[in-house]
This record gives structure tokens, C-alpha cells and sequence, in this order.
């Protein structure tokens, strides 16, 4: 399995859309996109394709989150599907992270 | 109503007089009783069955009949049911009323159908015969019994009762021939028995080091210490045996219940071989079975010091029993994570131990302990009792992450369970790490030797949990282990706060002594010294002159206080607990609460306690 990730940047706001797993063969490319973003003042990261994530995934998230958290960029995950939502929540990350980070996809 | 008309008019005649008579006694009679030899009462006599009435006489009066037991009395063909006049003319007729004997069966069969209860009632006939009555104006006429007979019950019947309720395995013909036999009013058997299931055996346990102890125990004198060696075999079990099936009184088949399989169930020190039938000590040292339900096997460590603990040996420090063949010389300390048991003496010494203390022989200015640690315990139990909880709660989290459609688990296998572990504490449960911390450092500053099993829990908690510790972790019965070795803590804690612990010595003199449980005092007694027990405190043939007592259950002394009255005692009553002396000397204090009484005079068989409404009671015999 593959992710594929589009990147756009209006107005100093990036958007990510992530397409395929968040696992420990790809976290590679999250952090590789994410460190071209230069002069951003919020990141969205679009979850809607996201199939699922492993262990080595959400840390990579989360580092990512703490990283952009402490440089003073608005970080928001969008559209995330129900099923990896509820991973994130048994893991409860919305309790550390903030609840408005974290945006479940509606049906 | 069959009366003819002719003895009617005759009656109604003989009224006629009577009432005239009547009249006539009025003026003239004051009784009934005859006093004119011409007038004559009649008579009415029962023989041989038959009723004989002869008429009165002049104003005298007509006999009556009245019906008795066990007769129908019938005069001119109709039955009377009270008293009745009759004369010479009455047809009177009587007939015997005779009982028929009869029974009733009946039949249980118990609910586990292992037995079928008869209860045969036998109600007996009566054959009655008239009785005699001599010659009287007022006849009852009775029929007594000549004869009981009892009812007839044959075998065949109850055999067709059984039949008619299905019982047809186990019947006791031999009981039934009796009880069909018997001439009473009531008889209960049991009329069948099934057949119990036989042969089941639950599991046993024979702890086979307990029968070394008991030879040990001869060795005490000796000086030879309780104590296993590697790889002795401590308990056996015995596996458990199904059985065979049994029957019950109905043919149908019972099957035998399930054996009890209990385990043998085992602490530190020792090891399960043989698919868990038996148990080896894992190292040497004292083996110890406790648990009030269920029984736990262990084997503590021993450290022997063989003679003083002195210059010598310096303060010792062990994690388990100690036993010192010598005594404990001046300012020497002894710090047991078990029992400590001094052949000799303590003096000017500090013992410290979390179970029992024994000294063989005296304690001189000492300072003793017991037991001592279960207020740090109860802190330590804590704080286990909140990382079993989170630990368990975490060990779900991550089954039910297992089980999410969404979540890979393919890292998991590469980098092992532990990344989930680790991933788990960094985000909802940060907090385990430091409650791990935390107990690390409360058990170090305890700065006591703790239960041996604490302390590797709590390394084990550090290496697997703490700082990097989960990436170290390859399985998830590592984790399954941890919790499983915490609440091994748990319970091993839970017993260590609720044991009760004794001190043992048989002379004090100056001393502390302070312990959970009893402390007694098997020799000459204690002077000046300060006892504290949570259970009783016992100088059963010694004396106390001076110091404290301090007693939670009971205190029994054989002679409190001295004959000078220069050693005045203080005697403190916590709860219930009651005292009893059999001497006592002034000047004593007795304390419960806030109340306080002092006993200034000698006093035997004194007995002090608390009544139902809290305050202090005596009772003694005061002695001039």
C-alpha cells in the first residue's frame, strides 16, 4: 500500500490530501512534504483517503503536530474517516492535542 | 318420625301424673327424693345388653335414657339424642357403633430422586360391646371397646405405590415388610435408595516440607535453623478422580459431580514442575504456607549468623528471615524483611522486622519491632492498587486498538508490541510512568527491607515502563506478565498489612517492644519496659513492675505492680480490650479513652474491661 499526498498552499494555509496508509512504509513522505512547507501559518492535513494507520503513523502525527504546534502553525486534521477516528480517540489524542484539531469526515 | 299413636296417648298420660306429682311436691315435698314409701321412682338397668325399665310408683318418677358413646339409642323405632323418658311399654333398642380400621400411604420421592419416603398412617377399628348399668332413674347407655383391631396392609400395595410413582430402583422390601407389620399409629421409612456416584476424588495437596518442620522442630535446642534447600520438593498434588456414574430410585442415571481441581498456588521462592502437580523450593530458605482461604506456598530466605551479631558482624540487613545463634550485643541493629529469631539475647539492641520476632532469652534495654512496616504498606498498596488499575486499563486499550478495522498492526510485528506500549504511555496514559517513579521512591525511602517481591516489582515496573523501557518489549504477554506480577504484589501486600505478627522473649527489662500482633513474655516478666500490642499482651506467669502496657485485645499478667509500691504500672485499654491479673500492687493506672482509674490498694483476681456503653469497669477481690 501507497500514500499519496497533494500538497497546495493558498495564502500561507497548506493543504495536504492524504491518499492511501499511514504506516510505517510512508511516514517517510509525511515528513518529506511537510518539511518543504516554508512560511505557513496553518496546515491542514485532509485525512478523507486515509484507508488506515498503524502504531508508527500516529507518532509520526503526533510528532508532527508538536512540532508545527510549537513553531505557531494552526494545524488542523479534516475529514477524518469515523474508523480512524476511533483509533485516534482510544489513543485520546483529541484529550492532548485539542478536540478542534481533530475533525471527523461526515457522512 | 315413627311413633304410634297409642304410646303417645300412654306418655302424654305418665306427663300428665308427673306434672300432678309436681304440682303436689310444691306445697308438700322439698325434694325429689321419696319420702312416702308409697310412691317409688322409676328405674331403667343395661344387662347383658338388654335394657330393662320398670315404672314408677305412685307420684314417683319415669326413668330416662340418654345415648353415650358409641351407641345409637332408638325408642319406638326413633333415635334419641338426649335425654329421654321411657316406660315398660317403649320398644327400646340399641344399637353397638363399631370402627373400621383404615390407613393412608404416602409417598415423597426427595428432589434429587436419591431417595423414596413412605409414611403409612394406620388409624385402628374399634369392636365395642354395651356396658352394664345397674338399676337407676337416669341410665346413659355406652358401648366400651373390646377389642382394637388394626388395618391389613399387604407388601403388593405399597409395591404398587412405588410402581405408580416410578420408584423402581433400591426398594427396601425388608423395610416396607416391616413397616406394612407394624401395629402403630404412624411409621416413616425410607421405601428405596438410589445408588450415590462413587469414586470422585478432588484434587490433593500434601505439603510434605510441613512434616520436615515438625522433625525440626525437635532440633530447636540445637540450634538447627527451619529451612529447605534448592530444588526440595515442598507439596505434591494428588490429581483430581472423576468417579462413576450412580443411579437413582427412579433407574434413571446420576452423573458424579465435578472434582475440585485446586491448583498449587505459589509465591516467591518456588517453582511448579510437572505440569503444576509439584512444587520445588527455587532457592533455599524458610518455607512458609499462608493465606487464610486460599494458601500460598513460598520459601523465604534465611540469613543465618552463627553466634553474635557484634563487631563482627555489623549491623545486619536482610531481605528475609534472620536467625542468630548468639544474641545481639550493645547498639547493634538488626533489620529483617522477614522474621528475625534470636537464640540468645538483645542487648541495648534494635531489631526491626516485618514478621515475627522470637528471642530465646532476654531483651535488656532493647528497642523491638514487628510488623512494623504496615503503615508504609498500606501507602505501597496503595499506590500498586492504582498502577494494577492503570495497567489493566491500558492492557485493554491496546486489545481493543488490536481490534480496530483502521489501526495496522504489521509495525507491530516488526518492531515489536512494545512500540504500541510505548505509543499507549505517551499519549492517555502519561501518568503511569510517573506513579511508577513515584513508588520507587517511596520504597526507597521506607529505607527497610520491604518484602523481597516489592522491590522486584517495582525494578521490573522501572526497566519495562519507564523512560524507553516499552520499545524494549518484543511480546504482549511481557505486559500480561507485569500485571500479573503487580497483582501478586497487590495480594502479597494485602497480606502483609493484614497479618498480625507476634514478639516473643522471655524477659524484658527496659525496653521497647512495639508489634502488630501479641507480644508474650514466656518468663520472669517485664520491668520498666513499654509494651505496645495491636493484639494482646501475655505474662502469664511473670511479673510487671513500672512501664507501659498497651493493648488492643487483651492483657493477661500474673503480677502487676510490687509489694513496695514503689513501681507504679500504666495500663492502656485501646477498643474492647479487657485485663487480667491475678496479683495486683498499688499504685497501678488503668486508661481507656479520656477515663483513668487508679488502684491504690492490693487486689487479686482483678479484671478491668469496657462495658457495652463504653466506660471502664473493675471487679476484684481488695485485699487489707
Amino acid at each position: 500500500m501507497m500514500l499519496e499526498i497533494k500538497s497546495e498552499i493558498i495564502n500561507k494555509v497548506a493543504t495536504l490530501q492524504f491518499d492511501g496508509v499511514l504506516d510505517i512504509s510512508t511516514v517517510d513522505s509525511v515528513q518529506t512534504s511537510l518539511s518543504k512547507l516554508i512560511d505557513v501559518h496553518e496546515v491542514i492535513l485532509d485525512f478523507e483517503m486515509v484507508k488506515f494507520v498503524d502504531s508508527t503513523g500516529i507518532g509520526t502525527i503526533s510528532k508532527i503536530l508538536r512540532k508545527l504546534a510549537s513553531e505557531g502553525v494552526i494545524v488542523t486534521i479534516r475529514n477524518i474517516p469515523a474508523v480512524v477516528f476511533e483509533v485516534f480517540e482510544i489513543l485520546g489524542l483529541p484529550e492532548i492535542f485539542g478536540e478542534e484539531v481533530f475533525q471527523i469526515k461526515k457522512s | 318420625m315413627a311413633i304410634d299413636k297409642d304410646s303417645m296417648i300412654k306418655e302424654q298420660t305418665h306427663r300428665g301424673s308427673f306434672l300432678k306429682a309436681k304440682s303436689k311436691r310444691q306445697f308438700g315435698r322439698s325434694t325429689d327424693q321419696e319420702t312416702n314409701d308409697e310412691d317409688q321412682n322409676g328405674t331403667v338397668m343395661l344387662s347383658n345388653g338388654q335394657v330393662i325399665v320398670c315404672n314408677p310408683k305412685g307420684y314417683g318418677k319415669f326413668p330416662t335414657i340418654s345415648r353415650g358413646s358409641n351407641v345409637e339409642v332408638l325408642i319406638n323405632g326413633e333415635k334419641i339424642t338426649s335425654s329421654t323418658v321411657v316406660n315398660e311399654g317403649d320398644q327400646i333398642e340399641v344399637q353397638v357403633v363399631n370402627m373400621e380400621p383404615s390407613y393412608s400411604l404416602d409417598l415423597k420421592v426427595t428432589k434429587d430422586k436419591m431417595k423414596a419416603l413412605l409414611r403409612l398412617e394406620k388409624k385402628p377399628g374399634k369392636r365395642n360391646a354395651i356396658e352394664d348399668v345397674p338399676r337407676s332413674l337416669e341410665v346413659c347407655i355406652s358401648a366400651m371397646c373390646l377389642q382394637e383391631i388394626w388395618p391389613e396392609v399387604e407388601l403388593q400395595q405399597v409395591l404398587n405405590l412405588l410402581h405408580e410413582s416410578k420408584v423402581i430402583f433400591g426398594i427396601r422390601e425388608d423395610a416396607i415388610q416391616e413397616a406394612v407389620a407394624f401395629q402403630g399409629k404412624e411409621i416413616s421409612i425410607v421405601a428405596a435408595v438410589g445408588q450415590e456416584p462413587t469414586g470422585v476424588q478432588d484434587s490433593q495437596i500434601v505439603y510434605t516440607f510441613q512434616k520436615q518442620v515438625a522433625n525440626q522442630d525437635s532440633h530447636f535446642q540445637s540450634g538447627k535453623v527451619l529451612s529447605v534447600s534448592i530444588g526440595e520438593v515442598l507439596a505434591v498434588k494428588q490429581p483430581p478422580a472423576t468417579g462413576y456414574p450412580g443411579i437413582d430410585v427412579t433407574g434413571e442415571t446420576v452423573p458424579p459431580r465435578q472434582p475440585n481441581d485446586e491448583p498449587i498456588l505459589i509465591k516467591s521462592g518456588v517453582r511448579l514442575i510437572n505440569d503444576g502437580t509439584v512444587a520445588v523450593a527455587s532457592i533455599s530458605g524458610k518455607p512458609v504456607l499462608d493465606g487464610s482461604v486460599r494458601k500460598y506456598l513460598s520459601v523465604d530466605p534465611v540469613y543465618v549468623v552463627i553466634g553474635d551479631v557484634g563487631i563482627n558482624t555489623g549491623h545486619i540487613s536482610f531481605k528475609g528471615n534472620i536467625v542468630i545463634t548468639g544474641s545481639v550485643l550493645d547498639n547493634f541493629s538488626v533489620d529483617a524483611g522477614g522474621s528475625i529469631e534470636v537464640w540468645g539475647d538483645a542487648m541495648l539492641a534494635t531489631l526491626y522486622a516485618n514478621r515475627e520476632v522470637a528471642i530465646h532469652k532476654n531483651a535488656i534495654s532493647a528497642r523491638i519491632q514487628a510488623g512494623g512496616l504496615s503503615v508504609n504498606y498500606k501507602q505501597i498498596l496503595q499506590m500498586l492498587r492504582v498502577l494494577q488499575n492503570r495497567l489493566e486499563s491500558m492492557f485493554n486499550a491496546a486489545r481493543i486498538l488490536k481490534s480496530q478495522p483502521a489501526f495496522s498492526t504489521a509495525d507491530l510485528q516488526a518492531k515489536g508490541e512494545g512500540q504500541l506500549v510505548q505509543l499507549l504511555i505517551d499519549f492517555k496514559y502519561k501518568d503511569i510512568p510517573k506513579i511508577i517513579t513515584a513508588f520507587v521512591q517511596t520504597l526507597s525511602e521506607v529505607n527497610k527491607a520491604l518484602d523481597p517481591l516489592i522491590s522486584e516489582v517495582a525494578t521490573e515496573l522501572k526497566d519495562k515502563l519507564c523512560n524507553l523501557g516499552p520499545l524494549r518489549m518484543k511480546e504482549q504477554a511481557e505486559v500480561e506478565m507485569l500485571i500479573a506480577n503487580v497483582q501478586k504484589a497487590v495480594e502479597t501486600v494485602e497480606w502483609l498489612i493484614s497479618t498480625k505478627v507476634n514478639i516473643t522473649v522471655n524477659y524484658v527489662q527496659n525496653s521497647l517492644l512495639r508489634t502488630t500482633g501479641d507480644i508474650i513474655v514466656t518468663g520472669q516478666g517485664s520491668i520498666a519496659s513499654e509494651l505496645e500490642a495491636g493484639g494482646s499482651i501475655l505474662i502469664p506467669n511473670g511479673k510487671v513492675r513500672g512501664g507501659r502496657l498497651i493493648a488492643r485485645d487483651k492483657i493477661k499478667i500474673y503480677e502487676l505492680g510490687s509489694p513496695t509500691g514503689d513501681s507504679g504500672v500504666n495500663i492502656q485499654l485501646l477498643d474492647n480490650c479487657c485485663m487480667e491479673a491475678k496479683f495486683v500492687h498499688p499504685v497501678v493506672t488503668i486508661e481507656h479513652g479520656t477515663e483513668r482509674l487508679l488502684i491504690q490498694e492490693n487486689y487479686r483476681y482483678l479484671r478491668a474491661w469496657v462495658n457495652e456503653e463504653g466506660y471502664l469497669k473493675l471487679e476484684g477481690v481488695a485485699q487489707k
